[in-house]
Order: C-alpha cells, then structure tokens, then sequence
C-alpha cells in the first residue's frame, strides 16, 4: 500500500517517550493488580473459608485498580491523546491483550 | 476454493459491511445488531459467539453442553440425604452430635464449591474485534505473500528465560496469551486453561481454578466422611447384633415401617457409591494437589509441555520454586474480573465520532467486493488447515528474544501487534511496553467477513503442536522483521 498506514501515522503524530510513559504507568498499575502480596493472600484464604461467597458481596483488589486503570487512560486521553486526535482504548474491553489507539482524521483529506 | 489467491484485507477499502445473521463478536463497538432498533436494548451475552448458556440474565454461565452436572449434583445430594436420613439419627445417639453438624457444613461447602465452579465464567477471553483481526493478518502477511498458504502463525516470547510459543487462534482471531487454550466443547479461548470437565459442565480455567480444587478437596473429605460414618454406623450395629449381614438387615423399631423396607438396600447403596468415589476423588484431588504445588495445568500437564521431552532443557516458567508460593499464587492469588462482559448493554448502532469525517453505511453495490474480500479470506483460513509453509530463515532452537516482547527502551511504537500480556511474567522479568495497535479510522469496519464463524478452525486443546517451526511475524519497516 501507498499511503502511510495506521502505524506510521500514529507514530509522527505522538511523542515516542510520552506514550512510554504512558505504558510504562499502564504496566505498573497492572503489576500492581496481579502482585502477590499480604493483601491478596489475606482476601483470597478469606474468600476461601467462606466458601467464596465473599466474592459476591465486596469489591476485590483487583476490580478497585481496574476503576483506578480506567480514570487513569480516560485522564491521558483527556489531557494528552486528544488533543492530538488519539484516542486510547482501556485495553479491559480488548480482553487484557491489546490496547487500541484510535487515530482520527479527516476523510475528506484521504483517498 | 473458489478464489485460490490470498488477499490481504485492508481495513480502508473495505467499506462498512452489512451486518451478518451469523454471531459476531459481541465486543463490536458500534454495535451490528440492527434489528432491533427498539425497545429495550439488549445485553452482550446475547451476541455471545461461544457456545455457552446464559442464566439470570448473563448473571450465570455454563456451557452449552453442561455434561454430567445433573448427575454430579444428583449423586452428591441423594448420597448426602441418604446420609444426614439414615445414619446421623442413629450416629448422633450412639457416637456425637457433631456428625450431622460437620457432615453439613462440608455438605454446604461442597455445593456451593460446585455450583461456582460450573456457573463462573472460566476466563473467556473475548474474541477479537473485526478491526484488531484485520491488523494481525495484515502483519503475519506483510510480506505480500500470494500464495494461498499462509505462513505458520506463532510467535515467540521470552517469560523468565524461557522461550513460550504463541499459537494464533482462527476461531478467536488473535494470538493466544501464555496458557491460553482454546475448548472446542466451549468454543472459546480459554485463560489459563486446564481442562473442560463434564462432571461441572464448565472448562476450568484461570477464574475457576481455585473453586475447582476447593470442590474436589471438599468432596474427598465429604465422601471420606460419609463413607467413614456409614463404616462406623453398621459396625456399631453389627457389634450390637449377630455381624455386618445382620447389621444390614436389621433395623431400629423406632424407624417407620416404610424405611425399614428401604434402609437395608439404601445404606448399601450409600456404602457403594462412597467407596467408588472416594478413590478417585481422592486420586483427583492428589493430582490437582501436584499440579498446584508446582503450579502446572493439566493440559500442560498432560502435554508435558514443560517436561523437558524434547529433549530441550525446559522448565516450568511459571513456576515461583516454591511449593508454599505456588500454592499459594495459584488459590489465593488475586481474582481476575470477568472479561467478556456478558451484562453490558450492546452500544445502539450509530456511527461513531471522527474529526470532520462523515461516515457512510455502506451500499449494495459494494457487495461484490465483499464477496471477494470473503473468498480471499476464506481461502487463506481454509489453508491456514494444511501443513504449515516453512518460510522463514529463522532457525528453530534460537531462542529469538524479540524487542517488540522484551522491555527495550527504544520500543518500536510503530509496532502494533497484540502481545503476550506482561503482568503474568513481570515477576520473572523487565516489564513488557503494550503492544499498541494502531487503525487508521474508528468508522472503518474491517472485514467483518473474518468473524464469519463457517471460516473458522477451531483448535481443540487436546490437538498436538502442529509444530510450526518458523516465526510468522513480519513487519514493515521494523529492524527486527524476522520473517523474509
């Protein structure tokens, strides 16, 4: 194909170390969810003498760092992606695989 | 094959195409559902491509073929009622009152472990968006491949030092994370895959694992209990009467005339069936106890993928080293959230937001196109069946650390593929970048056609390693393009 294709557009369009850093907090709060800490432990021998019936009623750790995940991208985007006519997909709707970058544009401008 | 030439979708000359009868992925963000148009809107579990049942509105899931579940819950109830009926009245006056009190807190235990294990969603991955599939076949064949056999789709990575291959999913559209397998009972990839068991009617997988294992182990103690209090029950009474044959035929006065017919051939029927299942829960339960400690799965297992009989020196990479931190990584590790959604409500069918574009449904006249497009890629996965092409100059044994995987600091941005998620291996190694994946327009439907399910080859997790012996990832303009 002629044209440019997604990748390239998107990287002439963002800066390469902003969106690192934006990874790189991604990855950290994801580490954050999956580490194997006191916390964890304490909530999971407790779930499991109850039979795990408390999964019903509280709000595990990992739910609570996932709301702070997607306050955190809708905080990028707001702020950083925007602007420049990105936009960036909480990768929890992708399935925890990827994470979408949308670009922008006119249509009118391409073929 | 009506079209033997491979042809690459390109998400920007596709126009948008008509919605199909056939179920796509239900994750499609601009909805494809336009039928019902009114009304209330509908849930996402409605859309659901895999074959599972939904209950309670989305709330509980099993799969389509719920196995022997019936009969699970059957036996563990009719032996339990027999139990706490026959045995605990004569337990209780002869032994302790605590026999009926243990024996239904472990009864209580092992229904609830059960009912969880088969209506939790196992850890479904959801399938990949039309958009995201276009991007991953435009990559695997960047080189322009025309012939109608594709490449080998697998990729590598690295997870504490070990070299784990990626298959790609045809039925699922994506690359597999690590451990990832696909039930073709369930039709669904499945996270942390261990088996489908038809006595839960459910897969076990990384959201269900741990109920699964508290089930059998409850169980075990459950039937070891009953078989034990049923043991102790008659020779109690043949102590008080002329030997076991007696004991079983005997019956207390105070028991109704209708029970006295029943309770002979009914504590037999209790004794047999304990004695059965206590062995082989037993032995599963060891089992699960082994592969728990070493924090293995049993498809792993039983593919002795970390076994090291290859010849290759393999290890497990999962494993922590430690029989206390696997145990414990694995039943008391943090509960992931369900991926896939099933309660979310389908986004109405409108056209999406772009930067002074306008947006344009598509027409008929672009079908003949369509149709193309689906020949081209209904040959490339009809092919994608036979025996993969070996094209790359990439020797098998080298353990290719690929940079897109591997943290770099220099990370091609322009890289947009999925990746190996990171944070199951960010224990054993530097953090992976995400992998990004760019399109060019939100509005753009890439080849719906490819989530045409009558394309799809579904892999069944019990299916030997093709062995796919070549990386099949290319990518333009990147240095470390592998595939030539």
């Amino acid at each position: 194909m002629g044209d440019l294709d997604g990748d390239q557009r998107f990287s002439m369009t963002i800066d390469k170390q902003q969106f690192e850093e934006t990874m790189q907090t991604l990855n950290n709060l994801y580490a954050e969810a999956e580490k194997l800490g006191s916390q964890s432990y304490i909530e999971g021998c407790l779930a499991c003498l109850t039979a795990y019936t408390v999964f019903l009623c509280m709000e595990t750790h990992y739910e609570k760092v996932l709301k702070k995940i997607a306050k955190y991208i809708q905080e990028q985007n707001d702020k950083i992606y925007a602007p420049r006519g990105l936009l960036l997909t909480d990768p929890i709707e992708r399935g925890l695989r990827v994470i979408e970058v949308t670009i922008f544009e006119d249509r009118s401008l391409t073929r | 094959m009506k079209n033997c030439e491979y042809q690459q979708i390109d998400p920007r000359t596709l126009p948008t195409p008509t919605p199909t009868p056939t179920p796509t992925p239900h994750h499609e963000p601009d909805g494809d559902r336009p039928e019902e148009p009114k009304g209330k809107p509908r849930r996402k579990w409605h859309v659901f491509p895999g074959k599972n049942r939904f209950y309670c509105d989305g709330r509980i899931m099993v799969a389509r073929q719920s196995g022997v579940l019936p009969l699970t819950l059957g036996l563990i109830l009719i032996t339990s009622g027999l139990f706490f009926i026959f045995d605990c009245p004569f337990l209780v006056k002869h032994l302790t009152s605590c026999i009926p009190v243990i024996g239904g807190f472990l009864f209580v235990f092992v229904v609830i472990t059960l009912l969880q294990t088969s209506f939790t969603d196992p850890g479904i991955l959801p399938r990949a968006t039309p958009d995201e599939a276009a991007d991953i076949e435009k990559q695997i064949d960047n080189t322009g491949n025309t012939s109608y056999r594709p490449p080998p789709r697998t990729k590598e990575v690295v997870i504490n030092q070990q070299v784990v291959k990626l298959k790609y999913c045809f039925t699922c559209k994506m690359f597999r994370p690590p451990r990832t397998s696909h039930c073709s009972l369930c039709d669904n990839c499945v996270e942390r895959f261990d088996h489908h068991c038809p006595w839960v009617g459910n897969c076990v997988g990384k959201r269900n694992y741990r109920f699964f294992y508290t089930f059998i182990v409850s169980l075990s103690f459950h039937t070891a209990f009953i078989f034990g209090c049923v043991t102790t029950h008659l020779a109690l009474r043949a102590q008080g009467g002329k030997g076991l044959v007696f004991a079983l035929q005997e019956s207390p006065g105070r028991y109704p005339l209708i029970m006295k017919c029943f309770n002979k051939p009914l504590t037999a029927v209790e004794l047999v069936i304990c004695f059965f299942s206590v062995w082989s829960i037993l032995g599963l339960s060891g089992f699960h106890t082994y592969l728990v400690a070493s924090n293995l799965t049993t498809n792993e297992d039983i593919k002795g993928s970390w076994s090291g009989k290859s010849g290759e020196d393999v290890t497990n990479p999962y494993s922590q080293r430690n029989i206390f931190v696997n145990c414990c990584s694995v039943l008391c590790g943090p509960m992931p959230p369900s991926l896939i959604d099933r309660r979310g409500f389908l986004p109405a069918d409108e056209s999406v937001q772009t930067a002074g574009a306008d947006i344009e449904l598509p027409d008929l006249a672009n079908k003949s196109e369509i149709n193309v497009c689906t020949q081209g890629t209904k040959g490339l996965l009809e092919s994608a069946t036979l025996p993969p092409l070996l094209s790359t100059s990439c020797p098998q044994g080298k353990p290719p650390t690929d940079p897109t995987v591997n943290f770099d600091p220099s990370p091609e941005i322009s890289t947009s593929c999925s990746g190996a998620r990171h944070v199951h291996h960010s224990r054993g190694r530097a953090s992976t970048p995400r992998h990004t994946k760019t399109r060019s327009k939100k509005n753009k439907r890439a080849a719906l056609q490819m989530a045409n399910p009558s394309f799809d080859v579904p892999v069944s997790p019990s299916s030997p390693d093709a062995g796919p012996s070549s990386k099949a990832r290319g990518h333009k303009g990147d240095s470390f393009s592998h595939l030539q």
